[in-house]
């Protein structure tokens, strides 16, 4: 049911289009994302910039760097 | 060479055509292609529910392919990619393994990490660039150092020669048989789609066609059709206005050099035929695409790791995290149209246009001061070109993060952004049905509008559609107590850690290995609200006069925003703006404090004169100022004020 369904009488942007059409103003937004009990964790600088500084990162860029240069 | 037996590791390059990987293995020997999905090593960043449908669209689209050219894409779900890696080499009795380029710290990390364990057991491997017109490390200024603005980076990539790669096509792949110690799962396998997500994302499958075969299908398309009108269409917010092309784009589905040599070929025949505004259109998607390649090399160039890291000027902001306030957000329940419409579209289609990104957000963080890092998962989790890099960008570019971005203390007001790109109300309409009758004139602000027209439209406020969650005035002062705060914190921040450099320098775990990073300073210095390019930030105290003077708030504000180009430019130059930037911040608060109370007398002219006006006076000036404003909004269409 969720394949996509490429219509070929009708581009890409047509089916977004119309899908616009279809959908607007009736799909109505959960109340529940899933992801509330994060949102207190992610206040926390720390541990967002060590996911983002992972250990080690320096060294690989610098060895990606120079693999590049060759 | 053909006895080479070869691993195409495939990530988010889900295509076949000017794939360097998949070209170099294709002519060095026999070819095994794989697909390895490790939930565990994605961490924080596991791709949201869209994101996930669509990766696993794309995937069924590559293995077909793969399947008409003699081979199969093996699938993996695994706990280690190492290890998935390993038994896909032993299974074969590959010799190498080859893949391309990915460039967050996450995957440069792990990519490393692989490398060399693959190394040493042997095997020899090759990674390539199949994502970027330049790598992050070719780009730099005469002095050697990193650009920290987009235009001087792009003017620069610009001016340089592309290597001119190009990967012989593939037509023929032989098929590699794997012995028993591979697991090929089949994507139901994968567990890309959660039972619980199908009826979401079967809406998804009505909208768009993920799969590099499509993405060919858009590119030809809009190049044929829709790049010529681009410089005008891609400021409308409705309708299809843009290429739509980013999540093909992220997921690696169309080559972005063909997307680079295919537009700068029309450029060159536009030229030639005398066709301004289809060359204005081809360098204005051009540099679409360089935004894309500056979100690489920020994220490369500047890591977190370094001390001036991205988004560390917002450290010490005092966010309100309250989840109520962010579960309007989210459902679109503000209040404020635009932003509602925004947040149903995103929903909804898994895609909204560059400039509502720009509007929710902004408004996410400085009409209600949610953390940043909320609204960005939550993008994370719905848009279906969810990009790491791109995101971040992003939201650095509204909060006042980059040196060309917008300040922090700027304020867009959704209801003039209404009318300046939703003018007829249309985008506002599709999404909310509940404003459907509203008339033109008030839709972008109802509280504003006459019980009679709210009676007569069908809108009662508080029950079908919600009150603004905060007054633009209240939200205003609490962004400039919230600015004043973030100062002193950061202040006091300083002068503590003055007191104890050496233990902030021992405490610093990444150390040495951080001295090749280029030193070139962010904008992290304090803004002023001295010497704005509008006078949108007139601070607290006067704001509720202001409210009150300004009886008609979106016209007063279309007044204060329309100020010619050219008094906007004077504003600039002997400003003390620069020269604040350039004091130490130790000496701070209380010197801007100063500033800002002494200029928060001058009300805003507009807003003072006005008051004594009669309507019809009003409704003159109101007339001249959209024009002036029209005017400016043209004149903007030919510059770079539009921004990322
Ligand atoms: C808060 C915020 C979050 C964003 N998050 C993402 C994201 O997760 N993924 C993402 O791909 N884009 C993101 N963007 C950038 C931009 O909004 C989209 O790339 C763009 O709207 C995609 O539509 P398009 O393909 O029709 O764009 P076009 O205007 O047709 O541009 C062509 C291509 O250029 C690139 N591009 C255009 N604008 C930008 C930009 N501002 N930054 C980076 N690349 C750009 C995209 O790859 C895009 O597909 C974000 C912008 C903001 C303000």
């Amino acid at each position: 049911l969720a394949r996509p369904q490429p219509d070929n009488a009708c581009s890409g942007r047509e089916r977004l289009k119309r899908h616009r059409g279809e959908v607007a103003g009736r799909v109505p937004i959960p109340d529940l994302w899933g992801q509330e009990i994060f949102l207190k964790d992610w206040m926390d600088y720390s541990a967002f910039d060590a996911f983002l500084a992972p250990k080690g990162v320096a060294s690989a860029r610098e060895v990606l760097m120079a693999e590049g240069r060759r | 060479m053909a006895g080479n037996k070869i691993i195409v590791w495939f990530r988010r390059d889900l295509r076949i055509e000017d794939n360097p990987a998949l070209s170099a293995a294709a002519r060095d020997g026999r070819v095994l292609p794989v697909f390895i999905w490790c939930p565990k090593e994605e961490g924080q960043f596991y791709p949201g529910r869209v994101s996930r449908w669509w990766l696993k669209h794309s995937l069924l689209h590559l293995s077909q392919s793969l399947k008409s050219l003699g081979s199969q894409l093996v699938l993996i779900k695994a706990d280690s990619t190492l290890a998935a890696l390993l038994a896909c080499i032993e299974s074969v009795g590959a010799t190498r393994v080859v893949f391309n380029h990915l460039y967050d710290p996450v995957s440069l990390v792990r990519d490393h990490h692989i490398k060399e364990q693959l190394v040493e057991v042997g095997i020899s491997v090759q990674s390539y660039n199949a994502d970027l017109l330049y790598e992050p490390w070719e780009v730099y200024n005469e002095k050697g150092l990193a650009f920290t603005m987009f235009d001087a980076y792009w003017n620069k990539c610009m001016h340089m020669q592309m290597e001119p790669v190009s990967h012989a096509p593939v037509w023929r792949l032989e098929q590699l048989p794997t012995s028993g110690t591979v697991e090929n799962c089949s994507i139901e396998d994968l567990g890309l789609e959660d039972e619980t997500e199908r009826s979401s994302n079967a809406l998804l499958g009505r909208g768009w066609s993920p799969g590099w075969g499509h993405a060919d299908k858009a590119l030809t398309e809009f190049i044929e059709h829709h790049l010529v009108t681009y410089a005008e269409n891609r400021l409308k917010v409705g309708g299809n206005s843009t290429s739509l092309l980013s999540p093909y784009l992220h997921f690696g589905e169309v080559s972005v050099r063909k997307v680079f040599q295919s537009t700068r070929l029309k450029q060159i025949l536009w030229a030639k035929e005398g066709n301004s505004i289809g060359e204005e259109s081809a360098s204005l998607f051009l540099r679409a695409i360089g935004l894309r390649e500056y979100s690489r090399y920020l994220c490369f160039n500047f890591p977190f790791t370094h001390e001036k890291s991205l988004l560390s000027n917002l450290k010490y902001f005092p966010w309100i995290p309250d989840q109520t306030s962010f579960k309007a957000w989210r459902q679109g329940r503000t209040g404020y149209p635009l932003v509602d419409a925004g947040m149903r579209e995103l929903w909804a289609t898994g895609w909204i246009h560059n400039r509502i990104r720009v509007i929710v957000s902004s408004f996410a963080v400085k009409f209600l001061l949610l953390p940043w890092k909320w609204g960005m998962k939550y993008f994370w989790d719905t848009l279906l070109d969810a990009d790491l890099e791109s995101d971040i960008l992003g939201w650095q570019y509204i909060s006042g993060s980059l040196p060309d971005g917008h300040e922090l203390e700027r304020m867009d007001y959704p209801e003039v952004q209404g009318y300046n790109f939703d003018p007829e109300g249309e985008y506002v309409r599709q999404w909310l049905p509940e404003l459907t009758r509203m008339p033109t004139e008030w839709i972008h602000h109802p509280w504003d509008a006459p019980a009679s027209v709210l009676k007569a439209s069908g809108v009662e406020l508080g029950l079908n559609y919600p009150k603004p969650i905060i007054d633009v005035d209240a939200a205003r002062a609490r962004l400039t107590e919230a600015i004043f705060k973030m100062w002193e914190l950061e202040a006091a921040a300083r002068a503590f850690n003055s007191n104890y450099t050496d233990e902030v320098v021992g405490d610093n775990s990444a150390g040495d290995e951080n001295s090749n990073i280029p030193k070139v300073v962010l904008k992290d210095m304090a803004p002023s609200f001295t010497i704005s390019s509008n006078d949108q930030r007139v601070p607290t105290s006067q704001n509720s006069k202001g409210g009150l003077v300004c009886k008609k708030r979106p016209k007063e504000i279309a007044v204060s925003e329309s100020r010619p180009v050219h008094e906007k430019l004077q504003d600039k130059p002997g400003s003390s703006r620069r020269g604040e930037e350039v004091c130490s911040t130790a000496e701070s608060s209380a010197a801007k404090r100063q500033t800002i109370s002494r200029d928060s007398f001058s009300v805003p002219q507009s807003c003072s004169s006005s008051s004594s006006l009669t309507s019809k006076e009003q409704e003159i000036r109101h007339f001249n100022s959209k024009q002036k404003f029209q005017e400016e909004v043209d004149i903007k269409h030919g510059t770079r004020e539009d921004g990322i």
